[in-house]
């Protein structure tokens, strides 16, 4: 079972409502579960749960290539520039140079290359790091290095990694998605059984929402809406319920902001609030539906 | 000059200070344009209740066409897929998962057969719109695409023909969360940064991912949500000033809150009074650096 948690914009409580479900199915349903931080570019579901205790794995990632020219092979034919959709390649001093930021790691100018002087090879983008949180929760992260590009192959090997790690403890696997819709997002989406869209009342956030609603549709994936400070602005929300598939409203309190000051998920920051109560509901509802 | 606002974490106010930071330097009869860089979910015009913006362009990226009349399925294409985008059904088709094609044309170079031929498919759109005398161009990602960088690479090029046919003062690029190769185009794009941050470890922990790519002395961090945390205050407070960046502070509101849901401008709106000096007090940071 692999549910994500996405927004189509940022800011909405993504890493929010994904930190207190990991708290809530490990403590308080005593259920296994790993947490997986697929916002790779802004890793912060561990430092949401109070930081890594304990590291248990931490490896570089090799998950893109990157070409290199052989320049005693090189002819000047000046093809791998011509083929290369990035423009990542051009001359300097008449010698072919890789801009290794702008590269996408593709490898069209190695295949297209006539005389094979192109060699594609195996580049770290970023590192995935293992380990136990607070309350024995598990989680894995993926971290891009800064400016980096290929997110999009770091989710999937944080994915697999994920699995190769894990399927022997759990089988429930929580993913917290990166804001938007792009392609690190359509990655984190790719495969999962339950999509769990974070929602405001702004008009900012619908239009987020429906963009994000429309990729889960050309992927098959089903889907599921949580609103987090719907008292802002009630009302917009009766247009949406049916067609977002709305099935809980979470209200606004700077109780959720202090209990993040804190690094300390509100179910247990505060457990008495408001929001705790709706965010268990909610949870529960969840549970009996899709996880149980 | 180009002024990026960025800041890492999502909603911590990038939007709401790139729409009306703009706006507000609009109104006092500079040369302004607004651009719209956050194309997963582009948001500058409808904060600023702004017209529905109008193409200016459409972008497209690669897809491969099959000639199923050349190709013998034998494979090659699939195997060197980086996205796995491609499937055969042995001795009997391939198929292409467009949502999975990053549309890099691997497959087209590989094919003994030259069965693979260039196809495209949208990738996004750049769009236009206007609030008075503030010219706002955006772009926009068709959902389930993922060559971002093509739509951003448009984007720039409008950018820079349209700041030359308004003779541009200044130019605010409002971009997306995040830290990866998007955002280094911007950056290289940029001159000043705007860093709007939030009172939260989140937002301290990328922020510091950040402060890695752009340069610090070009860079004004807007604390925002001031009220919200006191200790966390505090902290990017020292921390700030221990980086030796330059600061501005926005108190948390909930009728700030109240116009953005709204669509209605800062500018235009009641609250304005209580906090356009501070908005006047980051164009005139801005301004000084020129």
């Amino acid at each position: 079972m692999e549910v994500v948690v996405a927004s189509g914009k940022g800011g909405t409580g993504k890493t929010f409502i994904a930190s207190n479900l990991l708290y809530y199915l490990s403590v308080i349903m005593s259920r296994k579960c790993v947490g997986v931080d697929a916002d790779v570019e802004a890793p912060d579901l561990a430092l949401a749960l109070g930081g890594y205790s304990r590291v248990e794995y931490e490896v570089k990632s090799y998950a893109a290539r990157r070409p290199v020219i052989n320049m005693s092979k090189c002819i000047r034919c000046g093809l791998c520039i011509k083929v290369c959709r990035s423009a990542a390649i051009s001359l300097v001093d008449n010698v072919p140079r890789v801009d290794i930021e702008e590269c996408e790691g593709c490898g069209v100018c190695a295949a297209a290359c006539p005389v094979g002087a192109i060699d594609m090879v195996s580049y770290s983008i970023g590192k995935i790091v293992a380990g136990t949180v607070k309350y024995g929760v598990r989680v894995i992260s993926g971290e891009l290095d800064v400016s980096m590009s290929n997110s999009g192959r770091l989710v999937y090997e944080l994915k697999s990694t994920a699995k190769k790690l894990y399927s022997n403890y759990s089988e429930l696997f929580i993913v917290d998605a990166a804001a938007g819709i792009g392609c690190p997002v359509i990655s984190s989406i790719v495969g999962a059984d339950l999509l769990i869209i974070v929602m405001e009342p702004t008009p900012q956030s619908i239009q987020g929402a429906l963009r994000l609603k429309h990729v889960a549709e050309t992927l098959h994936v089903k889907y599921v809406t949580l609103v987090n400070k719907y008292d802002l602005n009630p009302k917009v929300l009766n247009s949406l319920r049916r067609d977002l598939n709305i099935i809980g409203e979470i209200p606004f309190d700077n109780v959720v902001f202090e209990s993040y000051a804190n690094m300390t998920p509100l179910l247990r920051y505060r457990s008495d609030s408001e929001v705790s109560r709706r965010l268990m509901n909610i949870f529960n509802v969840l549970y009996e539906e899709f996880m149980g | 000059m180009r002024v990026l606002i960025t800041g890492g974490k999502g909603g911590t106010g990038k939007t709401f200070i790139a729409s009306n930071l703009a706006y507000a330097a609009s109104l006092r009869g500079l040369s302004i344009l607004l651009v719209d860089a956050d194309i997963s979910n582009p948001s500058t015009w409808i904060t600023l209740g702004a017209p529905r913006p109008k193409p200016v362009s459409t972008v497209y990226s690669f897809r491969p066409l099959i000639d199923k009349s050349r190709c013998n399925l034998c494979g090659k294409c699939v195997e060197v897929c980086p996205a796995h985008a491609l499937v055969l059904i042995p001795g009997r088709d391939l198929l292409l998962i467009d949502t999975l094609c990053e549309g890099c044309s691997l497959c087209m170079y590989v094919c003994p057969l030259k069965a693979v031929r260039e196809g495209s498919n949208v990738a996004g759109w750049v769009l236009r719109t206007q609030l008075k005398s503030l010219p706002i161009i955006i772009g926009e990602l068709r959902p389930g695409e993922r060559r971002e960088d093509t739509v951003i690479t448009e984007l720039l090029k409008q950018c820079e023909n349209l700041e030359v046919s308004i003779k541009a003062k200044l130019t605010f690029i409002d971009a997306p969360a995040g830290s990866g190769a998007l955002m280094r185009k911007l950056i290289r794009f940029s001159h000043t940064y705007l860093c709007v941050v939030e009172p939260t470890p989140l937002s301290l922990n990328d922020f510091m991912r950040l402060t890695k790519v752009i340069e610090l002395n070009k860079t004004i961090v807007i604390l925002n949500k001031i009220g919200t945390s006191p200790t966390m205050e505090s902290k990017f407070r020292s921390i700030l000033k221990e980086l030796k960046v330059r600061w501005v502070e926005i108190p948390f509101l909930k009728d700030i809150a109240s116009s953005y849901a709204n669509s209605i401008p800062l500018p235009d709106s009641p609250i304005w009074p209580r906090l356009s000096s501070k908005f006047l007090e980051i164009l005139e940071m801005i301004l000084g650096r020129n």
